[in-house]
């Protein structure tokens, strides 16, 4: 076989734009038999946009698309599914009150007599799952699982496609745990046995350089360069991603050092036997001004119920939170913020943006919300509010009218942040502000988080990579089964808190 | 995903304009402050060949809803005339819903209690299956006020206004209050399309106005509201305002009428000449207050020639198929001297 | 780059919410203005205007009012199908108050005289007024319980005061049609100074409302709330708070449009009056472009959408529409209208206003 005929995607010259941005321009994409290929850029430089014109979802303004030689139109997600391209989205598009069987099947069940064969569907998806090392029962409503099941139950979804023969995975791994990682990982190489073309969609470059075959890198809308892992060490992936070199991480530490000598004395915040049951058991916590607390913990460790419960978002039925010495008598997210407590949710698109306003509405929403019904901030104040804050965090948008659902997640995500910062808070909390965010934008909002210390700020960070939460926090907090096991402070290996995440003194 | 939330819209709409037409509750007590039906014993079971009197009669009334003052009166007639006779009555408001009524209807003939079933109906057709199933459970079904399309075998009787009689009498009068004028033209508000009453007023006037040269320029329905009686006029008097009379089907649509004729710069009941059906307290005070020129009453008082009839019925005795009530013509001038004597 | 420009600018017009219930009420008076003799006729009567345009304004007033209270809770994401019942009973109401006497059942004769009397009212015009208004307001704050704070879907609490407020309101009058004889009342909703008195009670309060919802962050709150309540709630917005002055502000609304619907029929219709109004507000709203699911409105674009509504209305009565085929006309312009919502037909308008495309680039 030439190296020719070995190319099952071939992309030449796709523009795109969308209101306001050049999503696409002139990008090239080449894709073999067989190969994992890894899809790499920060938020918006248009590697969902390449992906949607692949499957269909939207049509190139201009370019050709070439699958197995042949120049074709991919007109719809159905049309791309006849040439046997299958796609697992970013964000899962499945249905939550459906059975794990329907969801898997919807759209080319088995029938029976004109009517749905409910055994063969059930056995049907059953065995997909398995074939990802998944033993569930299929006929339970998929929103009752994990987002992790959730996560394969689309990826079996996408494998049954019978002639699958190009499989895209777009951050399939983000919300999975390193075991549930490793399950697709084998899949994925058993399909690339089988001569399936991956196209590999992530922010964890550890997976990329042991997984996939090739590296294509996008910036900005345009085709940076196509590249072999194995030539491309990572700190030049990380500079070709983000267009500098990164010297960010090294002056991080530093940086880290010289703000824990500012931590002040006084508690700013104090919270005892806090707690709710059947939500998080109660805890202990004492935050100083200027510092920055880190929670570490597995998924459903009680990261984010300690968070909710600071804030307001639930009520505690025990326990007390003093805030500069006095005790706090009502909890709400309103309460909090006038005392100058800032949450950023896990859950950016549930919880945090209001997709239909503007990036200007999103920023000052909290800010107004504080300043009650009639202090209505002007339009020129709105204005350099969040012109203030685009700049400053170098949000991605054409402007501040510009809708927030328009903008990719790591903007939207520093939106979110300016949200926060415009209403100058003392303790910021952050939960998972850097999930699903390229690795530029991760060191940004890590050194925004020690800026802050500096500033005489606390604040409490909470985050699945274990890394980020050692490179950014004076002290450790780690949980476990919604319960608090140690603390931490000063350095510590990062080992040493993995062990108390598992529970166990041996690793 | 525009494209989505435009469709929940629709279907947002969709089903809301379904649960208008479904929601309504199944059984709702009268609105009016007029007391619900005296509960009195159930009347002790008896043997056949018995003769029935008021106190062994237990009547389901079927109401068609409440949509004006003739309703209500018609409604307080039933309620007061049972508590006068001692019979008992199951009174029920359909709240203009046919479905309401045909389930109503059923409710009557499964209860074992009930031996008469006296309906107003919303709608002419569609009664044959619900009375054969009364006829069958040996219920004395009574039609009041509103005539239906069925068979007379089916039912012991209709008790109610002629309405192509109260028709013509308004082509007829319409003649007299036009007499000597030069065009004759005379605008029509009508009820709500497809009752009998709109329908059988609207034919009767047709046939008794070609006696003086009248021609209806325009009609239009107002659904029996002074609302809509209103702005249907205000339109009619903008399309062409060559009218010499209105003929309103009811009283309400026409003082709303009166009203946009004011507006429009003219005086009602002297340039345009108004006539209405019913007769209820508000159109005696328009014909005081001249605006309104003859008033047709439909009798709402029905109840002790329905409950008369009954009797009789249930006592075996043959009836009519048809008994028509009281009616009474009404003139401008008589209205201050009668006003005080009417009852509703 | 002039032609560029052009077409950005009608882009930009084809984008606005403000374009399409404009294009459907052209539509709607183009249609009268080929069909209709003297649709646009317009005369001076005794320093006042009348015309059927003037009437679409005038017969409009009520569902405007509605369609203004009525978007606030639909762009909260909710839906008030109460307002119809609210009217009966603010209408039964200030009947009531002006005029006590007729629930009487006989009268002494020096009270009869009063009763029709039309310089008589029994409660100040202000009182009925004030009364009035917050007893409606009280209604719309019921609903406002039902949804925030007992989290009943809006369309199920609303319905219960739907279906209760015309039994309440018939409770009120005892079942009678009052007649209202007082003036002053009367010209509220029938008088006119050159043009018919409700238009600049709609306009005033169409001020006013826009004043409160645009120059505070009510509106931002409201449209926040629709679009993601979660969210809202996370950045310290108290949704509950902002759904219950929906609602109030819808009921309040609605109180005013019955009291504007007694006085220019002069009677308390408690039956018949903002029967299936709510519909028309509703679609106006929707009309008007505010997503039943919630999100940003345009109370212009609200008033546009009942003036569509009525002009349809209104131009069915002048050329004589057959009244059974009335209410399947409203039908099919209401889905012409939301028609041209469709993103297909949007997509379609984009490709016209924007610019060639160099292919050879």
């Amino acid at each position: 076989m030439s190296e020719l005929e070995n190319e099952i995607v071939k992309m030449r010259g796709i523009y795109k734009y969308f209101p306001g941005v050049q999503a696409l321009e002139n990008v090239d994409f080449t894709l073999k038999k067989g190969e994992v290929h890894a899809l790499l850029g920060e938020n918006g430089a248009g590697k969902s946009t390449l992906i949607k014109v692949l499957t269909g979802v939207e049509r190139p303004d201009t370019g050709t698309i070439e699958v197995e030689g042949k120049e074709v139109v991919i007109r719809s997600t159905q049309n791309a599914e006849e040439l046997g391209i299958s796609t697992v989205y970013q964000e899962i598009n499945l249905c939550l009150n459906l059975t794990v069987a329907e969801n898997i099947m919807i759209g080319r069940a088995p029938q029976k007599f004109g009517s749905l064969d409910w055994k063969a569907t059930n056995n049907k998806a059953r065995q997909l799952l398995k074939e990802l090392d998944v033993d569930i029962d299929v006929t339970q409503p998929l929103g009752s699982y994990s987002v992790a099941i959730q996560q394969m139950a689309a990826i079996a979804r996408a494998l049954d496609v019978s002639n699958t023969k190009i499989l895209i995975l777009d951050e399939p791994t983000s919300s999975l745990t390193t075991h549930e990682t490793a399950q697709l990982f084998n899949v994925m190489r058993k399909l690339k046995e089988q001569g399936v073309a991956i196209i590999f969609i992530t922010h964890f470059l550890d997976q990329v350089y042991e997984i996939c075959d090739k590296i294509t890198v996008l910036r900005n809308g345009a085709l940076v360069g196509s590249y072999i892992p194995s030539e491309l060490p990572r700190l030049e992936l990380i500079a070709k991603m983000i267009g500098r070199i990164l010297n960010e991480l090294d002056d991080m530490s530093k940086h880290k050092l010289e703000s824990s000598q500012n931590i002040k004395s006084d508690i700013l915040l104090e919270a005892k036997g806090l707690g709710r049951s059947g939500f998080i058991n109660p805890f202990d916590l004492e935050l100083h001004a200027g510092e920055v607390v880190g929670l570490a913990g597995l998924l459903g460790s009680g990261r984010t119920e300690i968070a909710q419960l600071l804030f307001g978002v639930e009520n505690p039925d025990i326990g007390s939170i003093k805030m500069d010495g006095k005790t706090i008598e009502d909890y709400s997210p309103l309460k909090s913020i006038d005392r100058g407590l800032a949450l950023c949710p896990e859950d950016r698109k549930a919880e945090g943006i209001v997709g239909e306003l503007t990036v200007r509405e999103n920023i000052i929403l909290a800010l107004q919300a504080n300043r009650g019904w009639f202090k209505y901030l002007n339009t020129k104040t709105q204005n350099e509010i969040a012109d203030k804050y685009i700049k400053l965090l170098s949000i991605a948008t054409p402007n501040a009218e510009q809708l927030v659902k328009n903008l990719s997640g790591g903007n939207q995500q520093k939106v979110i942040l300016a949200r926060w910062l415009a209403t100058n808070p003392q303790l910021l909390i952050l939960d998972e502000p850097t999930r699903g965010i390229d690795v530029g934008t991760k060191a940004e909002i890590q050194r925004l988080v020690l800026d802050l210390a500096e500033e005489g700020k606390s604040c409490i960070f909470i985050s699945s990579e274990l890394e980020e939460v050692l490179r950014t926090s004076h002290r450790i907090i780690v949980l476990k089964e919604k319960e608090k096991v140690t603390e931490f402070s000063g350095e510590v290996a990062e080992r040493k808190i993995m062990q108390s995440m598992a529970g166990s003194e041996e690793l | 995903m525009k494209l989505n939330k435009l469709f929940k819209v629709f279907a947002v709409v969709i089903v809301l304009v379904m649960m208008l037409a479904a929601c309504k509750p199944a059984a709702t007590e009268a609105p009016a402050a007029t007391e619900a039906p005296v509960a009195t014993e159930a009347p002790v079971a008896t043997e056949a060949a018995k003769v029935y009197t008021y106190a062994d009669m237990t009547v389901g009334f079927i109401q068609t809803g409440s949509e004006g003052g003739w309703r209500a009166a018609n409604t307080a007639s039933f309620k007061e005339t049972a508590e006068t006779l001692g019979l008992t009555l199951k009174f029920y408001d359909a709240q203009n819903k046919l479905e309401n009524q045909v389930s109503a209807f059923r409710n009557f003939i499964a209860d074992p209690e009930v031996n008469v079933i006296v309906l107003a109906a919303l709608e002419t057709t569609g009664w044959d299956d619900v009375l054969k199933e009364a006829q069958a459970a040996g219920k004395v079904v009574v039609i009041e006020d509103r005539r239906i399309d069925a068979s007379s075998d089916l039912y012991a009787t209709y008790i109610g206004a002629d309405f192509a009689l109260e028709g013509q009498n308004a082509g007829i009068e319409m003649c007299k209050l036009l007499e000597g004028s030069e065009s004759k033209n005379v605008v029509e508000l009508v009820g709500n399309v497809g009752s009998s009453a709109a329908k059988d007023r609207g034919t009767g006037f047709r046939e008794t106005m070609g006696q003086c040269g009248i021609t209806v320029t325009q009609s239009q329905t107002a659904n029996w509201s002074a609302t809509e009686g209103k702005d249907v006029m205000a339109a009619f008097l903008k399309a062409d305002p060559n009218i010499q009379g209105v003929f309103a089907q009811n009283d309400e649509m026409g003082l709303g009428a009166a009203l946009a004729i004011k507006e429009a710069g003219l005086v009602p009941g002297v340039d345009i000449k108004i006539i209405t059906v019913d007769g209820t307290a508000g159109a005696f005070k328009g014909m005081i207050a001249g605006d309104l020129n003859t008033v047709l009453e439909c009798n709402p008082l029905l109840a002790p020639q329905v409950y008369e009839a009954a009797l009789k019925a249930l006592n075996g005795e043959k009836l009519p198929a048809w008994i028509p009530s009281q009616e009474g013509i009404f003139y401008q001038a008589d209205a201050e001297a009668i006003f005080p004597s009417r009852t509703y | 780059m002039t032609q560029n420009k052009v077409s950005l600018s009608l882009r930009k017009i084809s984008d606005s919410k403000l374009v399409f219930p404009i294009i459907a009420l052209a539509l709607v008076l183009i249609f009268d203005l080929i069909f209709v003799r003297g649709f646009f006729n317009i005369e001076i009567r005794d320093g006042n205007i009348y015309g059927n345009l003037i009437d679409i304004l005038r017969s409009g007033s009520t569902v405007i009012l509605l369609a203004l209270g009525m978007t606030l809770v639909i762009a909260t994401g909710g839906v008030d199908l109460s307002v119809g019942a609210v009217m009966a009973i603010s209408a039964s109401v200030a009947a009531l108050m002006m005029n006590p006497y007729v629930m009487a059942k006989e009268l002494p004769e020096n009270l009869q005289k009063l009763v029709s009397d039309p310089n008589f009212t029994y409660a100040p015009l202000w009182a009925v007024l004030l009364v009035t208004l917050f007893i409606s307001a009280l209604c719309g704050l019921w609903n406002g319980l039902l949804v925030a704070y007992a989290k009943i879907q809006p369309m199920v609490a609303t319905l219960i005061l739907m279906i209760a407020g015309r039994g309440i309101a018939q409770l009120i009058t005892n079942g009678i049609r009052i007649q209202i004889f007082y003036e002053p009342y009367a010209f509220i909703g029938n008088g006119w100074a050159v043009l018919p008195f409700p238009l600049y009670i709609v306009v005033v309060v169409f001020v006013l409302l826009w004043i409160f919802t645009r120059k505070t962050s009510i509106g931002l709150f409201i449209e926040s709330v629709g679009v993601n309540a979660r969210s809202s709630f996370f950045s310290g917005i108290d949704e509950k708070k902002i759904k219950l002055l929906a609602y109030t502000i819808c009921g309040l609304f609605a109180g005013m449009a019955g009291i504007l619907a007694s006085a220019n029929i002069k009677t308390s219709d408690a039956n018949n009056i903002g029967a299936a109004l709510e519909l028309d507000a509703i679609l106006a709203v929707v009309i008007g472009g505010t997503l039943m699911v919630g999100g940003r409105f345009s109370l212009f674009a609200s008033v546009i959408g009942a003036l569509v509504m009525q002009a349809t209305t209104t131009s069915m009565y002048a050329i004589g529409v057959p009244a059974n085929a009335v209410l399947t006309i409203k039908g099919v312009v209401v889905i012409l209208v939301l028609l041209l919502y469709s993103e297909q037909v949007r997509n379609f308008f984009r490709r016209i206003t924007s610019p060639k495309k160099d292919v050879a680039t």
